[in-house]
Parts: C-alpha cells; structure tokens; sequence
C-alpha cells in the first residue's frame, strides 16, 4: 500500500525526523485552511498515490496564504494522472542550495535491501540513473545483518554531508523498514539547511502481505483508482480496473493475465483483472460475480479456472449462490479445469450454467456474446 | 526428473490443517514418499497413516532420512515453520503459502543459503515428476511423465500448460512452480540450470511474468552460452497496465523494468523459442522435435 506524502511524513516525524512545517487540508473542509500558521512562501501539494504529479500540475508555489486559498479550490477540482485530489498538503516553502536524494527498497534480484543515494535530489530517479549515474551511490545490504557504520559513512562521503546529520536518517530509514515491512521509503528531496536536516518530501510503500501485523496501517482506507478497486480490496480480492467490457475472473496470476492476453487476441475486451488467489472457496466467488454483475461496463462475464487449491466444486457453488433464483441478467461463460472440475461442471450443468473444458472454446464464446467477432 | 528423487522422503508442515491433509492424501496418490507431518500440539496423532510430530527435530529423531518440508502453514506462522525447517538441516523446504511479507522471505532466503538449505517459492505449487513423486498441490491429472523441464511463476498456468502437453502427447520430467511473490527462493535461472544438468530433461518450457528481472538473467546466460538444450518461452501479462500489481505480490510492471513484450524479445534474442499464448507450446515443441530429428541430433 502507498502511503500519501502526509502519511509518509507523520511515520517520519514519529522516527524523529524533521520535515517541513505544514498542515492536511481535506477536500470536504476546505475552510481548515484557516487553521494555518504558517510563513510565507507555501507550497500546496495534492496528495494522491501516484508518481509524476509535479508534471500533472499537482504542486502550486504561492507567495501568501491569500493565493493559497484561491489556488486551493482549482487544485482540488483538477484530476491528477487520474486519481480525484482528496487532501491537499499546505507547506512551508524551503529553499536550499542542494537537494539530495536518498532511499531504502527491497531489491528483488539481488535479494537484499538496497539502499541508494543520490546527490541531485528532488527529480526523478530513475532520470537522473540514467543521465547523470555518476551522482547515484548504491550500497546492497543483506537483511542478515542491516545497517553498519561503514554503510553510513559511504553515503556521508558520497553526499558530502558530515556523518552526524546523515547518521540518523540513514538509520531510521532502516527502522521503518524493518519495524513497518515497508518495501520502500524514499526522501526525494531532503535538504540540509543549518545544522538540521530537512525532508521535503516522502514516499513510503507498505507490504500489502505484512499488513495483518500492523493495525494502524491496515485501518487506513484503500487508495484504488476506481470504486471498483476499492470494493474488491475491502472484499480482499486482487482487482484491476481496465477498459473493456469482458469481466474476467481467474485464479492465479498467470493465468488471469494469460486469459486477458488470450481475449485480446480472440478480438474482446477485458473489463478487469480479477484474481481470487490460491484456494479460494464458494463464498469469494459469489462475492466475484456479484462485483461484476453491478459493473454496467460488464456485459459477458468469464470465469478460467484451472484448479489446484481451488476446487471446481467451490467455484460452481460460488457461481449458483451468485445467481440465486433470478436468471443471470449478463452471461456468464465457466471454464473449469484441474481438482473436482468435473464435479463443479456437472453442478453448472445441473443448474443452467454452460461449462467448458476448453480455454480457447471459452474464450471465443465469450467474446461473441458481446457482438465482437473472433 | 529434478529436486526430488522417487523415494525421497517429504515431510508436512502443517499437516492437520485442512489444505495440510487435503494435500497430503494426493501427494501420497501422487507416490509421494510422505514419511512425516508436523502440527505443534498434536504429536501422536496421524494424518493418512502418517504420524504427527510436535516438532521437526522430533520427526527426524524417528525419520532421520528426510529432505524436504512442504510448508502449508498460515502466513503469520511461516517465518517460525520455515526458520525451524532450515535449522533442523532439511535441504529443501517448498513453501506453498501465499502472503507471506517480504521482509520474512528475504530474510530467510539469505538466511537458508548461508545454512545450505534451498527454499522453493513461497506462494508456489511446488513441484510434480509425474508417476514418482509430488511435493505441493499441483493436480497430477494435468501431467504426464515425458522430457519436458516445465517452470513457472504461477501455478495455474504451470497447470494450464502441463495439460496442454499431455493433450498433444507431451510429457513433463518435472514440473515446478518457483513462486508468484518479489522474493523467491529459487529462480528462474537456478532451476533452468538444474534442468540443463538433468539426463531426463531434453527440452525447457519457461513461463514468465511481469515484474522483476529474472527473465532478463536467464536471457543472458542463455546468450552466454550455459544453456544448450532449447528453451520455449511464454511471458503472461502483454496487455497488463503499468504499476499495477497483477495477482501475484511479484506481478508488477514498474517505472523503468522490461515489459512482458521486452522479456520475451530478449530472451528470443538470446536464442528461446517464443509462444504468443499458453496453449500455442505445444505446438512450437513439435516444431523443435522436428528440427532436432531433421538435423540428425
């Protein structure tokens, strides 16, 4: 889960770190602006989970809090890269010679924690690897044995900023790594003005799997794209909304992609990704259909499963308490393979539901009923 | 066939719970050597005639001969379930369970190569030699015993494919999931060199996703040269949008790593055999065999 700037930055502030002066503004209460006490310049920040808003025109620059009222309105009205502005961040300004650059992530291949450094903060990083690579200091980090000094000092020495101000940002990022299971915090940009250092801004990405073991995290409300998204995550599905009009729900994530992939290329549309997971029983399926059932973009829904730990049975009980009494009011295409298909096919049967066997068949029967040619 | 051997004995962790013992029964249906379960608190009791220890250590004492756990042990448990197999010198632990954060697999993947141990996933289906041996929940109808080395990401594909082949007159020596999530024990490229090294296997079908770089890694010591039997390749997410996470924690295309399109470019530009969609394998292993029987190998 990607946390909000604001987020981000009260588990930096928790961690003793500074950040800049500012308060949350939500979009139902604008008037909390009036609360402010803070020193011109300001900055206000739209907060949505969603990199490159600084190009969407999701960050304002106003030289007093009267502009900042006027501007607040037009930034709440404006869609960055496709998330509604829901709070915005009104911020003290700080200006300073240098920004840096500094993150903490999971790195997959190598298998350890990695943690980077740069020395022109403050714009993409990925950008800037790739154009000026020289400025990047990158350190791998076995999660056997987490940070040492010698790591700090190499980041102190690359930065050019004495130990004693980067000592305990680095360290601390280590802590909400480890104590949060976050996969990423990343400070871009953070200043050293004085004798403090400063963070401007922050992103801090939660493990989706570890939020069991943190309450306070795991009460934060989703942050989908559409209301679809949201509802799957509060059913625990795992949902993507896309622009077709083929429902799809599968199990696995290979096999989920494989059947958008293979709807595409039988000329349909897919209207999501929907993955009920390993072992889902009757119970998510139900809960499936009926998300898509609601979706109006959906007109065909298509269910490919190949079961291992989900179990055919499961996935035909699932579908029959979808449809209760009522006749469907979309169609709905099953393909069922793999552990008691058989039995889950001769229960759709028994109740009125075409099941096959054959992926492809499935496919091209779906994509005909919603008037596409195969 | 790899990993296993016929008779190699297999312990379950987590055995007395309801995919435990589900389980369990078809990987001895399978010809699993299934020898031992572990269910801390019910030591004495058995699971289809296999018998329940407290303990790891407790099941060697009597089984002093076992070399892989199958773990189906809920997420929040399997730091410790895995941690104990590790440290009981079990050589493979497959991990079957989904969820389980990132910070406790990677710590015990570093943690099992320092001891000599070999996680297989987590998040995976484990790995089937059809008519000899199974270890995870892989459905045996959907194999048969032939020469192809099958791997996956994900395991209803892995499924999907392997009854593809069996309906075209393929068969699989082993067929093994490396798992859906950031961090897996073993990786793309690990258990295509195992394939390359094992007499039963002739040809390799490799099906990636996006997210991550194995793909990429297995392209260049493809390219290098360290592996000569012909690799097949499928990479499931084509259409995917970016920076959303696809099913798997591991199935994300980020800002910067290679599309499923530039996976599969590089790997045919290494020398892989490419198929467009899951069911169209068969058909490029016929064109290899024919190849291959037409040279004269």
């Amino acid at each position: 889960m990607r946390l909000y700037e604001y987020e981000s930055k009260e588990i930096l502030k928790e961690y003793g770190l500074s950040i800049s002066r500012g308060i949350v503004i939500s979009r139902d209460h604008p008037e909390e602006i009036e609360q402010q006490d803070l020193n011109p310049p300001l900055v206000l920040k739209a907060q949505v989970p969603v990199g490159g808003r600084g190009k969407a025109g999701g960050i304002i620059k106003v030289k007093n809090v009267e502009e900042a009222k006027r501007q607040l309105l037009s930034l709440f009205d404006k869609n960055i890269n496709g998330y509604a502005v829901q709070k915005i961040l009104l911020e003290e300004e700080i200006l300073a010679d240098r920004e840096l650059y500094l993150s903490l992530s999971i790195n997959r291949q190598e298998k350890s924690y990695s943690l980077v450094a740069g020395a022109l903060g403050g714009i993409d990083i990925e950008e800037i690897a790739k154009s000026k690579p020289d400025t990047i200091l990158k350190l791998s980090i076995s999660p056997l044995r987490l940070i040492n000094n010698f790591d700090v000092l190499a980041i102190s020495n690359h930065l050019s900023v004495p130990m004693v101000r980067i000592d305990p940002i680095v360290r601390q990022l280590f802590s909400i790594a480890v104590e949060l299971d976050a996969e990423l915090v990343e400070l871009n940009p953070f200043v050293i003005v004085g004798n403090t250092s400063v963070i401007l801004d922050a992103k801090i990405i939660i493990d989706d799997s570890a939020l069991f073991r943190h309450p306070l995290l795991n009460e934060l409300p989703p942050r989908g794209k559409t209301k679809e998204e949201e509802e799957a995550a509060r059913i625990g599905l795992s949902y993507v909304s896309l622009n077709g009009n083929i429902g799809i729900i599968g199990n696995g994530a290979g096999l989920t992609m494989a059947t958008m992939d293979l709807l595409q290329s039988k000329g349909g549309h897919p209207a999501d990704f929907l993955d009920v997971g390993a072992g889902a029983k009757s119970d998510i399926f139900r809960k499936s259909i009926h998300l898509l059932m609601k979706n109006d973009r959906v007109k065909v829904i298509f269910v490919n499963i190949f079961g291992g730990l989900t179990r055919g049975d499961e996935v035909a009980k699932g579908i029959i308490e979808a449809l209760g009494s009522e006749p469907p009011k979309k169609p709905i295409v099953v393909r069922l393979a793999g552990t008691n298909a058989i039995e889950g096919g001769e229960l759709l049967r028994k109740n009125g539901v075409s099941a096959y066997s054959s992926p492809l068949e499935a496919a091209v029967s779906a994509v005909s009923r919603v008037g596409g040619t195969p | 066939m790899i990993i296993l051997h016929k008779d190699t004995q297999i312990l379950v962790q987590g055995i007395t719970g309801r995919e435990g013992t589900f389980h369990t029964r078809l990987m001895m249906e399978s010809g699993a050597n299934v020898v031992a379960g572990v269910t801390p608190g019910r030591e004495g009791s058995s699971v289809e005639s296999v018998p329940v220890y407290n303990t790891i250590n407790a099941a060697l004492s009597k089984h002093p001969h076992i070399k892989m756990s199958v773990v189906f042990v809920p997420p929040a448990q399997c730091f410790d379930a895995i941690l104990e197999a590790i440290d009981a010198g079990l050589q493979w632990v497959t991990v079957i369970t989904e969820g389980i954060p990132v910070k406790d697999t990677l710590w015990l993947v570093n943690y099992a190569r320092y001891k000599g141990s070999h996680i297989i996933g987590p998040n995976c289906p484990g790995l089937i030699s059809p008519g000899k041996t199974k270890a995870g929940i892989m459905p045996a109808s959907a194999f048969f015993p032939g020469d192809v080395g099958l791997i996956s990401r994900s395991g209803t594909l892995t499924y999907e494919v392997g009854s593809g082949l069996k309906e075209n007159g393929f068969g699989v020596s082993t067929a093994v999931g490396i798992g859906g999530d950031p961090i897996v024990g073993t990786s793309l490229l690990e258990a295509t060199m195992m394939f390359e090294a094992d007499s039963e296997t002739n040809t390799i079908v490799v099906l990636g996703e996006i997210g991550g770089d194995m793909e990429e890694e297995l392209a260049s010591a493809i390219k290098e040269g360290a592996i000569m039997k012909p690799v097949v390749a499928f990479m499931a997410g084509m259409t995917a949008p970016p920076d959303k996470k696809m099913g798997h924690a591991g199935a994300i295309l980020q800002f910067g790593a290679s599309s499923a399109k530039d996976k599969l470019e590089l790997l045919v530009a290494a020398g892989a055999h490419p198929a467009r969609t899951p069911w169209e394998i068969p058909d490029v292993l016929k064109e290899i065999t024919q190849n291959t029987i037409s040279l004269g190998k």
